[in-house]
């Protein structure tokens, strides 16, 4: 029998953020998806009800979010590699997308690996 | 918190799996795996896998799509390759016009009859089908094109009405086709059509 005390906010906290980011992977991969083949999730489901159940649980997430201050998180050598690996893939992806444009695509590409890359280490280091 | 836990990594475990199931199915899906796809429409709004009838200004839609004038046209989209597909349509023909049915093909049309020896249900309604190998279509970014003609149809008053349309696609399910070849199938298609 699950028995989970739901007055101890933190708890239910760590399930709905869980579930948003649960919610916010599979968005992402489903949104990829769709670029790569037009029609290979909306012919099954409807995206913008998804990502109407998305933004309700990000915000109930954020209702939920237990007040603590922390302390800056300080990266290591893997954690720099994720991230410029991840961010390199990103780039990667853009670039493909929009290779049709030309020229400017690369320099896009380039542009959306250094931005995430900056966004990411600033949202690691803050959890 | 301790026993919370143990819950929690449960429930992430579950979480995980559940994700990672609904993925696999919808590509599962959209593979047609079992070498099967049903789809259908009655034609009054745009859906997944059907434009509606078209020029517009040839068609009412009210409880159902009515064809004042001929041809129309719809566009069917086919999530991967398919060896043939059975067209089921249900329609009231009042003047009895030798309704014809066909996907695009090169520059023309590969035209079948509608007409059905079966009587018409109490509202006037007939179902018929008819099936086409869709090898050597004109699939366009993964759409093929169908009209729908009525030879005589000149009154805009005297036309057909179309209930519902079903559609089933069939080819090789996966574990009778070799499964490398047919996933090579599904991604030449995606290759070539997007």
């Amino acid at each position: 029998m699950l028995k989970i005390n739901f007055k101890n906010n933190k708890v239910l906290a760590i399930i709905i953020q869980d579930l948003f980011l649960a919610f916010l992977v599979l968005f992402l991969i489903f949104s990829l998806l769709e670029l790569l083949k037009p029609r290979i999730i909306t012919n099954y489901i409807n995206l913008n009800i998804f990502l109407l159940l998305l933004i309700l649980l990000g915000v109930i997430a954020i209702l939920f979010q237990p007040e603590e201050k922390k302390e800056i998180k300080k990266l290591n050598f893997l954690d720099y590699s994720t991230i410029i690996l991840f961010c390199v893939l990103v780039g990667v992806l853009i670039f493909y997308l929009i290779r049709a444009v030309g020229i400017l695509s690369i320099l896009i590409g380039i542009a959306s690996a250094i931005i995430s890359c900056f966004f990411i280490i600033l949202i690691y280091k803050n959890d | 918190m301790k026993n919370s836990n143990k819950y929690l990594i449960f429930f992430q475990i579950i979480l995980l799996a559940t994700a990672a199931f609904l993925l696999f199915f919808l590509l599962a899906k959209d593979l047609a795996w079992d070498g099967k796809l049903e789809m259908q429409t009655d034609f009054r709004k745009f859906t997944p896998f059907f434009t509606i009838l078209k020029p517009q200004d040839r068609i009412i839609i009210g409880n159902m799509a009515y064809i004042q004038a001929e041809p129309a046209y719809f566009d069917l989209y086919l999530p991967r390759d398919f060896d043939k597909a059975i067209l089921e349509v249900e329609y009231k023909n009042e003047y009895n016009y030798p309704i014809k049915i066909g996907p695009s093909v090169d520059s023309d049309w590969e035209l079948k009859s509608l007409s059905s020896d079966l009587p018409p249900d109490e509202n006037g309604f007939t179902i018929k089908s008819v099936d086409f190998d869709l090898a050597g279509k004109n699939i366009n970014n993964g759409k093929l094109r169908f009209i729908i003609s009525l030879p005589g149809l000149l009154e805009p008053d005297k036309g057909v009405y179309i209930k519902n349309l079903k559609i089933t696609l069939l080819r090789q399910p996966l574990w009778q086709d070799n499964i490398a070849s047919n996933l090579i199938s599904y991604l030449k298609y995606v290759k070539n059509q997007f």
